[in-house]
């Protein structure tokens, strides 16, 4: 064979040297068949992975078959095996191959990937067997259907590990099979699995290597093998996503509406969502001036101006065939051949019209709620103003009544002499208990209701303030507040702990007063005969920080926790002065800035208040 | 004393509770002065401009006026507008006298030309202090007038 290398050729080119008989014809048809299959298949998938790996596939199968064909119509046994040793050669490949493709069809490439390159280096190998040794293909045998080859014993081996393969793809499009809960691909599975088992059957050509003599009729099961294959790679679209397909498929299934224009403003392609868009078929209007079917302006058809800058986002109403009137965002730009000389432009528009609709509602309501919120507090500041004017009353004349009295006690101790004992008695009762008691709860009245009322209206005046962001360092803020309370902290026994509190963009008086707020209640609830603890730490949570106050005070039971933050509601046992201003004054400087306030709180152990401040607060009072 | 008696106080003020009070503090804080109370703006506008119902009166002079803010017909803001776009009240000292303490307010009433503005004060005793320093206010106000 290595010797007489030209002769050789020369027997195999010479036709003489063949006939060909029905086996021969067959097979060679069927392989030509594959390999046509398999270039359909390359040329639909527009050369994705899946197709380029079946037509290597099929190129293999069809070197097989075809090769047989000339073996098959071999009269020389010399040729016969040449024609054996080229189309075994490419049976090597087959189990690379069929791996490859099974990894494509279970869309798993990329994990398959080394078990496929390894795959390649063993088929070379055995390649190699084949053309350079006899260990593979150790002679001949001659059949009624013609020459056949005999496997030595690395072609024993070979089978082997083709079998192996066929059993790991088998159970491996089982498994993914019993896997797999989307309709399609179950069925692109179970087409495989089918195809597969077929396609096994033709290793029963085999045994005609080994003296066996069973027909080899594989071809007939390759062929139901590879047309399925083929059917399913068709029919379930495993193709790839390609630059190629992005531009025919994509371009219609995209939902902005794409046309395009030459540089005469002609319309040249447009796409299903232009169509659905403008009412108009693109068959209708091609080749038509852009403005017969849009109302554009000016600037989006000046193509002088256009071929400088692109227009992007410009926004602006349109009115459609059928009558509609919708927004839209159109956006062109030119497009130049692979040269850079000008081709045309591209209009891409997008209908916002939901968009504009919600955006507009979303500022209706935004108005809305900033009118009732400022209603809210303007309310709150006048009724405040008006109820102090009569306590202003009640307080002066209860004075005048105060000074009426001294004046009556006075007189009383002048003429207590000439009255009866019982007469004494019922004066005395009367202007020494009743009426001072009577004064004083008319005074504590008026005192309280003054302190609700100025709350109140320091409340709606914190609402209304205009809030001015600056760079607050919140430690300095934190340590200057702890020190005005230290009279506090020294009665408690107070350790105070102060973390790495960050500067914040935020209301300086706003800081102080929630910081203030929220440690000087800590410091009011703690447990009395307990040491306490008082923390305050920062830390950053994306675009906000954090704060937390923590104490081990006296907590807040569970049924309380509501009433924490409302105006004067105050939880717990009522033992401290307050007027339950103090929360709710800091829930609204910490809503106006943007941030959120909670607790979490064990009673008996202690509470943590946490607020955060966000950093982009710019002193725009966001809705509260 | 005599000296404050040349002094005319009108006082506008709608709550006649607070009338009396200012009246009555007015009074114990030393000030003897003749007190005319007026209880809305459109009154006190017409007795000084001596229009309406006071056409052709002829008023004590000088006078010192005590303004609330919160006033029927016309409040105590337009009150201080007209008084002092008038030539013929402008000079007149006016004191504003209200519960409104805001500092908007407050400058408010100064740039509108208020002499002197006092926050009516709950407390008894602090609002007797306020009329007092008033009563003193008075004394000093009125001694360029006699000169």
């Amino acid at each position: 064979m290595v010797s007489g290398g030209a002769c050789m050729l020369m027997q195999m080119v010479n036709p003489d040297n063949y006939v060909f008989t029905v086996h021969a014809v067959l097979s060679l048809l069927v392989g030509s068949a594959i390999a046509l299959l398999g270039i359909y298949v390359f040329i639909r998938e527009c050369g994705s992975h899946v197709g380029v790996v079946f037509l290597l596939f099929t190129l293999c199968l069809s070197i097989w078959l075809a090769g047989f064909g000339m073996v098959y119509a071999s009269i020389l046994p010399a040729p016969a095996l040449c024609w054996i040793r080229l189309n075994q050669m490419s049976v090597t490949f087959i189990p690379a191959a069929v791996l490859a493709l099974a990894a494509a069809l279970v869309q798993r490439v990329r994990q398959f990937r080394t078990l496929v390159r390894a795959s390649v280096v063993v088929s070379s190998f055995f390649c190699a067997g084949v053309a350079a040794t006899d260990l593979h293909i150790k002679g001949l045998y001659h059949y009624f259907w013609g020459y056949f080859p005999r496997y030595g014993p690395l072609g024993i081996i070979f089978l082997i590990y083709f079998a192996g393969i066929m059993i790991f793809i088998l159970s491996l499009y089982w498994n993914e099979y019993r896997k797999a809960v989307e309709n399609r691909r179950r069925k692109r599975l179970k087409g495989m699995f089918t195809a597969f088992g077929i396609g096994y059957l033709a290793s029963l050509d085999f045994f005609a290597a080994f003296a066996i003599p069973l027909y080899p009729v594989g071809y007939v099961a390759i062929s139901f093998f590879v047309a399925i294959t083929a059917y399913v790679i068709l029919r379930y679209k495993l193709s790839d996503i390609t630059p190629e397909m992005a531009v025919g498929q994509l371009l219609e299934t995209m939902q902005g509406a794409v046309i395009a224009v030459d540089l005469e403003g002609r319309i040249r392609v447009m796409n299903q969502a232009a169509q659905t868009m403008l009412g108009r078929q693109k068959n209708e209007v091609f080749g038509n001036h852009l403005t017969s079917i849009m109302a554009l302006p000016p600037e989006l058809l000046d193509y002088r101006g256009l071929r400088e800058k692109n227009v992007l986002n410009h926004e602006m109403g349109l009115s459609c065939m059928d009558g509609r009137k919708i927004d839209v965002n159109i956006s062109v730009s030119l497009v130049s051949d692979k040269d850079g000389a000008p081709m045309g432009f591209v209009y891409v528009a997008h209908d916002v019209t939901e968009r504009r609709r919600s955006e507009e509602q979303l500022r209706k309501y935004s108005a809305e709620l900033k009118q009732s919120n400022e209603d809210v507090l303007s309310f709150a500041y006048i009724v405040s103003h008006d109820l102090r004017a009569p306590l202003v009353s009640i307080k002066g004349f209860a004075g005048e009544l105060q000074r009426g009295l001294r004046e009556l006690d006075d007189l009383f101790g002048k003429c207590a002499r000439h009255l009866s004992e019982l007469e004494r008695g019922r004066i005395t009762a009367a202007l020494r208990d009743d009426v001072p008691e009577a004064m004083k709860f008319i005074g504590s009245s008026v005192d309280r209701m003054e302190r609700l009322i100025s709350a109140t209206l320091t409340l709606s005046r914190l609402g209304q303030r205009t809030l001015k962001p600056e760079p607050v360092d919140m430690k300095e803020t934190a340590k200057a507040i702890l020190s005005s309370l230290e009279h506090q902290i020294e009665q408690h026994k107070t350790t105070v702990t102060i973390g790495e509190l960050p500067v914040v963009m935020a209301d300086r008086f706003a800081m102080e007063q929630i910081l203030g707020n929220l440690l000087d209640n800590a410091l009011k609830y703690l447990e009395p005969g307990r040491a306490g603890t008082l923390a305050v730490t920062a830390e950053k949570d994306g675009d906000e920080t954090l704060f937390h106050v923590s104490d081990n005070g006296r907590g807040i039971a569970k049924d309380d926790m509501h009433k924490v933050f409302e105006l004067f509601r105050r939880a717990g046992k009522q033992d401290v002065p307050g007027e339950g201003m103090g929360l709710a004054y800091v829930k609204t400087l910490v809503r106006r800035h943007g941030g959120r306030i909670w607790f979490e709180s064990e009673p008996g152990r202690g509470t943590i208040f946490s607020f955060t401040v966000s950093a982009r607060f710019d002193g725009n009072q966001p809705i509260a | 004393m005599d000296a404050q008696q040349l002094v005319t106080i009108l006082l506008v003020e709608d709550d006649p509770g607070h009338a009396t009070l200012i009246e009555k503090n007015l009074r114990r804080g030393g000030i003897a002065n003749n007190i005319i109370t007026l209880d809305d703006g459109g009154k006190a506008v017409d007795y000084l401009l001596k229009q309406g119902d006071y056409l052709g009166d002829e008023h004590p002079a000088p006078l010192l006026i005590l303004l609330d803010l919160n006033l029927p017909v016309l409040d105590g803001y337009q009150v201080l507008k007209i008084i002092k776009n008038d030539e013929r009240t402008k000079n007149i000292p006016i004191v504003v006298l209200t519960t409104t303490d805001t500092p908007q307010e407050v400058s408010r009433c100064y740039e509108l030309g208020c002499n002197v503005y006092v926050t009516k004060p709950v407390e008894y005793a602090q609002f007797s202090e306020a009329i007092r320093t008033l009563g003193l206010f008075l004394a000093i106000v009125k001694i360029p007038k006699k000169e």
